[in-house]
């Protein structure tokens, strides 16, 4: 089960780095924890690349996020993004 | 949770609707007796249809989607971030899965006037919008020296897909016909919006540009409609938007009448029941081999302002003229540069502002769109069909390519 979480994570941030245009900090970019980041402040993501991301994860995790969960403001937070892909997952 | 219920539940927040319309009484059915509400109103009543909780909230925090309106008087719809995400959300989807393009894949497009906010922004020629996703030029500017000079933004930029209006790749495709070019190869796909487009000349579009083209069918209001998938249906989009239609006619499994849509997604500026004032065909319950299951629209006839009813009832669009006259662009060079439509006493008449350099062409300006404009239409023989080539049309500020006068 750990496996499976740590491989997710690893997927999650592959998508993630996808729409990432500005030069990362190493530190992030090779950081094993990503848990404080926000995808704005840290990664210069805008609306328009977290639609594409939102739609690349939906792909890779073959489930569809509801209107209900979906928002912007919390899920630059990529703890938070973390917790609604497992949530959302787990539904499917 | 059910479509009323949702729509209930916009509108309950806005006193528009709480103050003039029971939606209790309102039946969401698909063939409906009345719309309840007109381009008028939004324009009339915005402040009063705007969700209360954010009046008094600070209005920047909302996204505005806006157009000039087709009387010219501005047209405002406020979004919340999260709403407007959602509201694009399926069509990007879609984009992907059918065509392999995603917001964040190099676009080109051509505009006409550009906003930041509610502030029309100072003219462009060329631009790069979303922070250099999109490269979008002037629809203003399409001589052939205005496009050699995007030709070359075009190749340096290496777009994955275009996002253009039919008019828009008739005229490009003339001009790479005199050129002697061909696309990038980084250019997978083209979408064509804003305009309708029959399938013939689409087809000719996808034989001379050798990519992938869909429709897409949308307003600024309520964002995407319908979309046409790799078999050629268009498909109702109803995930984003409720599609009724009034003054309707069953015409053997296919419902023909004016649109009337509901946004699902706007909870800030609700859009119930909005008779935008296009008219189409629409099939129900159709298989499609591309996995989606639903109503497709087979043909859009084109906003009722930008129609003429003729005396043997034929109803002519916008839309039919503009195609004929970018046909006779794309096989002659370009000759004609404006255009507009009337009709009295049984004679339909095309007036159309023609090149200088095209002049000694004129009888066969004439003869070959007059040719074109009955073949399409399949007008009878007491409508006369009169081209008159005139000195100049004045130019309308939201650049669209046609225009339909009303004579009295």
């Amino acid at each position: 089960m750990e496996q499976l979480v740590a491989n997710k994570e690893d997927v999650l941030w592959r998508l993630v780095l996808r729409y990432v245009e500005r030069d990362l900090d190493e530190s992030i970019l090779f950081s094993k924890n990503h848990e404080g980041l926000n995808l704005v402040e840290d990664l210069g993501y805008d609306s328009v690349s977290f639609v594409s991301l939102i739609v690349d994860i939906e792909d890779e995790f073959g489930f569809t996020f509801s209107d209900e969960i979906l928002s912007f403001e919390k899920m630059i937070n990529y703890a938070e993004l973390t917790r609604v892909i497992e949530r959302e997952g787990e539904v499917v | 949770m059910s479509i009323k219920k949702k729509l209930m539940e916009f509108a309950n927040d806005s006193l528009f609707y709480s103050e003039n319309i029971d939606l209790k009484e309102y039946e969401f059915h698909k063939k409906v007796e009345r719309s309840l509400i007109k381009k008028n109103d939004l324009q009339k009543h915005k402040s009063k249809i705007l969700n209360k909780n954010y009046v008094y909230q600070d209005i920047n925090s909302l996204v505005i989607s806006r157009t000039s309106g087709s009387s010219g008087e501005p047209l405002e719809v406020y979004w919340t971030l999260d709403d407007y995400i959602k509201s694009n959300l399926c069509l990007w989807r879609l984009r992907k899965q059918y065509y392999g393009v995603d917001s964040n894949s190099a676009c080109v497009c051509f505009h006409a006037i550009l906003y930041n906010k509610s502030i029309p922004m100072e003219p462009k020629k060329i631009v790069y919008l979303n922070g250099g996703t999109i490269l979008s030029f002037s629809k203003f500017y399409l001589e052939d020296a205005d496009l050699d000079e995007y030709w070359n933004y075009i190749e340096k930029y290496q777009p994955k897909w275009m996002l253009i209006q039919p008019s828009v790749a008739y005229r490009l495709k003339a001009y790479m016909e005199k050129k002697n070019l061909r696309l990038p190869n980084s250019i997978r796909y083209i979408e064509l919006n804003g305009e309708q487009i029959n399938s013939t000349d689409e087809k000719l579009l996808k034989d001379f540009f050798h990519v992938l083209i869909a429709n897409m069918y949308g307003c600024n209001e309520v964002n995407a409609i319908a979309y046409e998938c790799p078999c050629g249906n268009m498909h109702i989009l109803d995930e984003n938007v409720f599609v009724q239609l009034v003054n309707y006619e069953d015409r053997g499994g296919e419902i023909e009448g004016d649109i009337v849509l509901s946004s699902l997604k706007n909870s800030a500026f609700p859009i119930i029941g909005y008779e935008i004032g296009d008219r189409v065909v629409i099939r129900n319950h159709v298989d499609c081999d591309c996995g989606k299951h639903g109503d497709v629209i087979t043909k859009i006839k084109g906003r009722s302002s930008d129609m003429l009813q003729l005396s043997d009832n034929t109803i002519v669009s916008s839309f039919e003229i503009t195609y004929c006259v970018e046909y006779i662009n794309s096989i002659m060079g370009n000759p004609i540069k404006r255009y507009t439509v009337s009709e009295k006493d049984n004679k339909l008449s095309i007036h159309v502002f023609v090149e200088d350099r095209f002049i000694r062409w004129n009888e066969s300006i004439k003869r070959e769109l007059s040719d074109k404009i009955c073949e399409m239409l399949q007008l009878t023989n007491e409508i006369d069909v009169v081209v008159n080539l005139i000195s100049d049309i004045r130019v309308a500020r939201n650049g669209k390519a046609n225009y339909i006068e009303k004579v009295n």
